[in-house]
């Protein structure tokens, strides 16, 4: 989430059950069938509770909701002219059961360490290497 | 054992302690920084509009608008581990089904300290106003509010209100015929 969060930087989460999610909260979210998740700003909360009854009528706007207390959310990247609906694959609104988790912290470059591990697999096998061959040589 | 590898090791991991604990006080120094900052909202008018929904060629919804003037100075929150301020308006309203809404109206990024005295004249929401039941009918006064979130360089975000206005009413939508 530019100019917030770049690639790279850690981010701390909670995800507490019994707390409610608030505008201007980052949350981390993951859409079924999208492998990345994504750290976008809650622009919209609904506090709604779906009764059982409400799942029997299809005419319901929320009869699609897992019944219950719910909180119902909309997101949008702090950069993004418009909110995150045609991300959600469908969804109108995300459920709690999306998010990961909401960030509380972070620490900027500390994730570059796998980033790099990963895009380059040659500087792995150098490392892992070179400490085994520091471990042989090195005897004391 | 005193070999150049030695040397480089210990200097490299006393470079790496040395610098997690300046991140670590960093990030615990500024939660000391407790600056709360106050500021105004005036929202200078509220209608309701029935308009045609974005992903629905054929429905209709009520959307509502609204007009602000906000006088925030926000520049205290700056010091040292302050990365960005993301500043919101907000309004919240219950519905006639008791379902609370917060909705996000209009935001900014504050990337300076020379930007943070937050002046908007007249400003209009950038994002819709909309209800989850399409109409605002029978639905509880709106309050608006203006909130900010602190994004440091490192550690914890912070959170933050600077202005709250009293409910106002929802008017009843009109028809958008010029």
């Amino acid at each position: 989430m530019e100019p917030a969060f770049y690639r790279g930087d850690l981010l701390f989460l909670t995800n507490p059950v019994n707390e409610k999610y608030q505008t201007g909260d980052i949350t981390v979210y993951k859409i079924p069938g999208v492998e990345i998740p994504i750290v976008h700003r809650v622009l919209e909360t609904h506090d709604v509770f779906i009764s059982n009854s409400t799942q029997k009528s299809k005419k319901d706007l929320l009869a699609r909701y897992s019944p219950g207390h719910n909180q119902l959310l909309l997101t949008k990247g702090d950069n993004n002219h418009a909110d995150d609906i045609e991300l959600y694959r469908g969804l109108e609104f995300l459920e709690r059961r999306h998010i990961v988790g909401k960030v509380r912290g972070f620490v900027p470059y500390i994730g570059y360490i796998t980033i790099a591990m990963n895009d380059f697999p040659q500087l792995k096998y150098a490392m892992l290497g070179g400490l085994g061959l520091l471990a042989l040589l090195q005897r004391e | 054992m005193h070999s150049a590898l030695a040397r480089i090791n210990n200097v490299s991991s006393l470079f790496s302690t040395c610098l997690m604990v300046l991140l670590a006080a960093v990030a615990l120094s500024s939660l000391f920084a407790t600056a709360d900052p106050k500021g105004k909202i005036d929202v200078v008018s509220l209608k309701v509009y029935n308009a045609k929904a974005k992903r629905y060629p054929f429905k209709e919804q009520e959307f509502g608008f609204v007009k602000f003037d906000i006088d925030a100075d926000l520049s205290p929150l700056f010091h040292w581990n302050t990365k960005q301020l993301f500043v919101y308006l907000e309004a919240e309203y219950a519905n006639t089904q008791g379902v609370n809404n917060t909705i996000v109206l209009w935001d900014r990024i504050v990337r300076r300290k020379e930007d943070a005295h937050v002046v908007v004249a007249s400003g209009r929401n950038k994002y819709k106003l909309k209800e989850l039941y399409e109409s605002f009918k029978n639905t509880s006064p709106a309050t608006f509010s203006l909130k900010y979130n602190m994004m440091p360089y490192v550690g914890l975000l912070m959170y933050g209100e600077a202005a709250r206005t009293e409910g106002h009413e929802i008017p009843e939508a009109r028809d958008a015929i010029a």
